[in-house]
């Protein structure tokens, strides 16, 4: 989207709020103050009871515990500081924040978290583990099984069922990574056991692949990094999502020539991918401007077109195809900026079209 | 004749006059953040609950409108937070409204916008809020970086690298 684009763009981003909307939205104001009050008794009670089983706990010197009732689990730390942290989001997921080993048990399977952050969700009766960062072992009758970091773990509702992880699935949209040394948001309760979490809308999770360093690191835009980790990871999945990442790591670190393997695997494996055109231009780009290959970008502008001759992108890459055709020394160079004259008069490539494609 | 629908006294809300004049401002806001309709009401409610229970009283009206724009700000990134986590667990919905413009707009102003939108799901959160907050809501660089909590030197950084990252291929 060009600045213009976006200037015209800007003043049309606008909700359906009419007063019918306003007037409902606020009669509905006093009942959302009452259940966030609800929620805060529950929190305050919920603190309390964390703070009395402390003081007995120091008391009797017991290790302290948090007792998670809706998930019908208890964490304990292995030693007498309360080094670890429990947060309790509020659909039925609590993140255990540790530095120390501690223990969550659940029925008969007891969850070691040597260290690291570790998401425990239960999702219609069915309670899931995924390690975050650091390392968890599930101790259950039928044995130890070390978790990997990323891979959602089924705890069996049968204490004889032996453990089990999910196969890997789709890629998952990259979040931001939880620090342990965070402060735990406003929005969730801290060491807060007896919250009654909501009604959960969608079934079991989708299982999640372990994700790689480099991709982590590109989504915060780290991409000289990234594509350090890269050369130790396994390849990209045969993904477009995943190839794309790749490319735009390779490009933005300055390795031009690595984004074409996997933009042209977007191309040949994938193209039916609402994205194959944006890799189609994106490979045109690479292999213009920055690795001087007009021949070949002029074939890649050509296939983006081809591929979203309607889309918001169609225009510019037709005004590149005329300036790789150009530089090619192509005899469409003219023509192709003829129709682009005719397509997109009021264009603001129009100028540098005229200029490649030889029309005054 | 049907009777009014009675007022709870008993749990006060933000006056009328607060209401009205600033929730069409706090409802565009709030919408530019986080590209769906759906989610409006919830973090319009949750602004004026926030202004009833500590806004300071008799702000001049730039005053109240920073003051609820911080609120819509933090929010909303939350909002986005928790979508991002529950998406990367597999319960994330379908991604941003498909038209997120005025029925007054055109064709393919609707479909940059929405080609933008789906862009914006993908890059940093930081970055997002702060781009948006920029070049969507206009507003001056000291005040997306009052907005964001972070200086102004990381408030161009994070819009500069979003920027990157939506021109890519634009």
């Amino acid at each position: 989207m060009t600045p213009e684009q976006l200037e015209r763009a800007r003043g049309t981003i606008e909700p359906r709020w009419d007063g019918d909307r306003a007037a409902r939205v606020h009669e509905g104001l006093p009942e959302r103050a009452r259940r966030r009050r609800r929620q805060r008794l529950a929190v305050g009670a919920g603190a309390g009871v964390l703070v009395a089983g402390l003081v007995i706990g120091a008391a009797l010197q017991l290790r302290p515990a948090v007792e998670l009732q809706d998930l019908g689990a208890a964490v304990w730390s292995e030693t007498r500081e309360q080094d670890f942290r429990v947060i309790t989001f509020d659909a039925g997921r609590l993140r255990v924040v540790a530095r120390q080993p501690v223990k969550v048990r659940h029925r008969d399977v007891e969850l070691v978290v040597s260290r690291g952050v570790t998401l425990v969700e239960l999702i219609d009766g069915q309670l899931w583990v995924v390690v975050e960062e650091g390392e968890a072992r599930l101790r259950g009758p039928a044995g130890d099984t070390d978790l990997t970091p990323g891979q959602p773990f089924a705890v069996p509702a049968r204490p004889s069922a032996p453990l089990k992880a999910e196969a890997p699935g789709p890629d998952p949209r990259p979040i931001e990574p939880a620090p342990v040394d965070s402060a735990p948001d406003a929005s969730v309760a801290v060491d807060t056991p007896r919250i009654k979490p909501p009604r959960l809308r969608a079934p079991r999770p989708a299982p999640v692949t372990p994700e790689p360093a480099w991709k982590r690191l590109a989504s915060e835009g780290d991409f000289t990094r990234a594509w350090d980790a890269m050369q130790a990871a396994p390849p990209p999945r045969d993904e477009a999502a995943e190839l794309l990442l790749a490319a735009d790591v390779a490009r933005l670190s300055h390795h031009p020539e690595a984004a074409v393997a996997p933009l042209e695997r977007v191309l040949s494996a994938h193209r039916g991918d609402a994205r194959a055109a944006l890799a189609a231009f994106t490979l045109g780009r690479v292999l213009l401007d920055d690795l001087g290959r007009p021949r070949e970008a002029l074939r890649a502008f050509e296939t983006a077109r081809t591929l979203a001759p309607s889309a918001p992108l169609a225009e510019d890459a037709l005004a590149r195809q005329v300036e790789a055709a150009s530089r090619a020394q192509d005899p469409s160079a003219r023509p192709l900026a003829e129709q682009f004259l005719q397509q997109f008069p009021e264009s603001p490539r129009a100028r540098s079209v005229r200029h490649f494609g030889g029309v005054r | 004749m049907a009777s009014a629908r009675p007022r709870l006294v008993t749990t006060p809300a933000p006056g009328d006059a607060l209401f009205t004049r600033f929730s069409p401002h706090v409802a565009r806001l709030a919408y530019r953040l986080v590209g769906r309709d759906g989610d409006v009401d919830d973090l319009v409610q949750d602004v004026f609950l926030a202004a009833h229970e500590s806004m300071p009283v008799g702000l001049p009206d730039d005053d109240t409108r920073r003051w609820l724009s911080t609120v819509a700000v933090r929010l909303a990134w939350r909002k986005l937070r928790r979508r991002r986590i529950a998406t990367f667990f597999g319960f994330g919905d379908d991604g941003p409204d498909e038209r997120l413009v005025a029925a007054s707009a055109s064709p393919e102003t609707s479909a940059l916008v929405a080609q933008l939108y789906r862009r914006l799901e993908t890059i940093p959160l930081a970055e997002r809020v702060a781009w948006t907050l920029r070049h969507v809501e206009n507003e001056p660089l000291d005040e997306v970086a009052r907005l964001c909590g972070c200086s102004l030197a990381t408030a161009k950084r994070r819009i500069a690298a979003a920027q990157a990252r939506l021109t890519e291929g634009a």
